[in-house]
């Protein structure tokens, strides 16, 4: 799949800086508390604008997952966060048929597929 | 308000066609919109009430609108990728009830065969979650596997279950001379093919194709003076499902309210069903489907479909009698159509004699469109012979 993704977006143009400094953030609502992913200005529970990015751990385990072996073999996963919010990403493993629902996970940085930078994962030990 | 006795489904007309190379996508809605009118026995200048949805070509109604010759009093182009026709038939039932229209037209065509535009679901550039989603790579079919993933993690779904739905559809399809792929496939068959997304291998995945289909709905007067049988709307229900902020729930579909909604509206319960189409986009699709439906327990939808339990003749819940679209059609990425068309084609009993259900009086047609586990919009549909 060749697409290019415009990161030109004022909402999430500090999301993707972070991310250059290979800092993960989810977005943070102080209106009603709670987390939420992919960042918004505006809270999708709360609808308060009284939001912010917060830097979180990067672990994480993986909730499902799928081996796309045609071509380049990737493991395309939703992890759910210690913070308690899924992402859809990437595994980034030289064994794909290890990856389980479950498996322990934390954030690494590498070149998506419109060849910018994009957090993804690696199994972990703990 | 409640729809039931208030609209009727008298015509319907699915397109031969599986491979569209000298026919306009146009040309296609046309000549589906032409044959439900024909089956309905209606003149298109009747036609008061125009739905369509994203596969027609042009903004919103106004191309199809002026092309077909349609002046319609009331519109709606609610999309919401292939269960977009479920979500149709009871707009269009609520419409009518309304006396907003008296004859709804419903039209879909597509050509992604011909056209060589194979792949489905490329997100719109402008949608706020691409920037999330597109580094990933995330093939529809991916997605689909992820939700079967999770199934198989939290209940113990195994492969051969989901390749009964793939059998059970294919021991329909062989009666269905249009059906794109017509051989009786073995569970084994289905497990050994080519692994498209782990767990979901290439049979595991609806066949694309050309083709369309339309229906037409009536007020009761028109259709008590029509020599159809008659196809009452009973009950509808919509609902959409998504990501939720992260707070992501892969094992259940928005048809948990949309179904509840339809059987509500319809005073029915899933054992009442004689006869139900479940859009088959991926096998998956059909067991998660099942259990929000309320046809099984949440989790024992392998089992349900297991063991022939999904064969017209064999087992409690005869689905998808032409095949569907793991064998029979999926025109325009988009099979929601289709499971309305056989829905009525066994309420009027004009299925394939090998698949017809005996005395078919309830019918349920459910849809799950977009992408289960992530955006998507389920719409349900009760319908009954009077």
């Amino acid at each position: 799949m060749k697409m290019t993704v415009q990161r030109d977006n004022p909402e999430t143009r500090e999301f993707w800086a972070r991310v250059e400094r290979d800092e993960l953030s989810v977005g943070h609502c102080n209106g009603c508390g709670e987390v939420h992913y992919y960042p918004r200005a505006i809270c999708p529970f709360c609808f308060s604008d009284d939001t912010a990015l917060k830097a979180v751990s990067g672990r994480g385990e993986v909730l499902s997952y799928s081996i796309i072996s045609r071509g380049e073999p990737y493991v395309l996963a939703l992890v759910t966060l210690e913070e308690g919010v899924s992402m859809l990403t990437n595994i980034v493993t030289d064994d794909p048929g290890a990856v389980f629902c479950g498996m322990k996970v934390a954030v690494t940085f590498q070149d998506g597929a419109d060849g910018a930078k994009a957090p993804m994962f690696v199994p972990s030990a703990n | 308000m409640n729809i039931r006795g208030k609209a009727y489904i008298a015509g319907a007309f699915e397109h031969p066609t599986r491979n569209a190379v000298d026919i306009s996508l146009g040309q296609i809605h046309a000549d589906v919109a032409r044959g439900a009118l024909a089956d309905a026995g209606i003149d298109k200048k009747d036609v008061d009430g125009y739905f369509c949805a994203g596969d027609s070509p042009g903004l919103g109604p106004l191309s199809m609108a002026e092309y077909l010759g349609l002046n319609p009093r009331h519109i709606d182009t609610t999309d919401t990728g292939g269960s977009a026709y479920l979500l149709a038939v009871g707009h269009a039932a609520r419409a009518i009830a309304d006396g907003k229209c008296n004859v709804a037209l419903i039209t879909l065509g597509g050509r992604p065969k011909a056209s060589g535009r194979l792949s489905v679901g490329v997100p719109a550039s402008n949608a706020p979650e691409v920037e999330f989603e597109v580094p990933y790579k995330p093939m529809l079919a991916a997605m689909y596997a992820m939700v079967a993933r999770r199934h198989m993690h939290e209940f113990g779904t195994t492969s051969e279950q989901l390749a009964w739905v793939k059998v059970a559809a294919s021991h329909h399809a062989q009666h269905n001379p249009h059906a794109v792929l017509r051989d009786v496939v073995t569970v084994d068959d289905v497990v050994s093919s080519p692994m498209v997304a782990d767990p979901l291998h290439r049979l595991d995945c609806c066949v694309v194709s050309d083709g369309g289909g339309a229906l037409v709905l009536v007020n009761p007067e028109i259709a008590k003076s029509l020599s159809r049988p008659k196809i009452a709307v009973r009950g509808a229900g919509e609902a959409l499902g998504h990501a939720n902020g992260g707070k992501v729930r892969l094992t259940s579909s928005a048809a948990v309210h949309s179904g509840a909604a339809a059987f509500e509206e319809a005073g029915v319960r899933p054992s009442d069903i004689d006869y139900a189409s479940i859009y088959d986009s991926f096998t998956i699709s059909v067991v998660l489907a099942l259990e929000d439906l309320g046809f099984c327990e949440k989790g024992k939808g392998g089992a349900f479909v297991a063991d022939g339990n999904l064969i017209s003749g064999v087992g409690k819940l005869p689905f998808n009698t032409d095949g569907g679209g793991l064998c029979n059609n999926h025109p325009g990425n988009r099979g929601g159509m289709t499971k309305i068309i056989e829905a009525v084609r066994q309420l009027r009993g004009e299925a394939h004699p090998a698949v017809q259900v005996a005395d078919c009086s309830l019918a349920l047609a459910h849809g799950t469109g977009g992408t289960l586990g992530s955006r998507h919009g389920c719409g349900t549909v009760v319908l009954e012979r009077e």
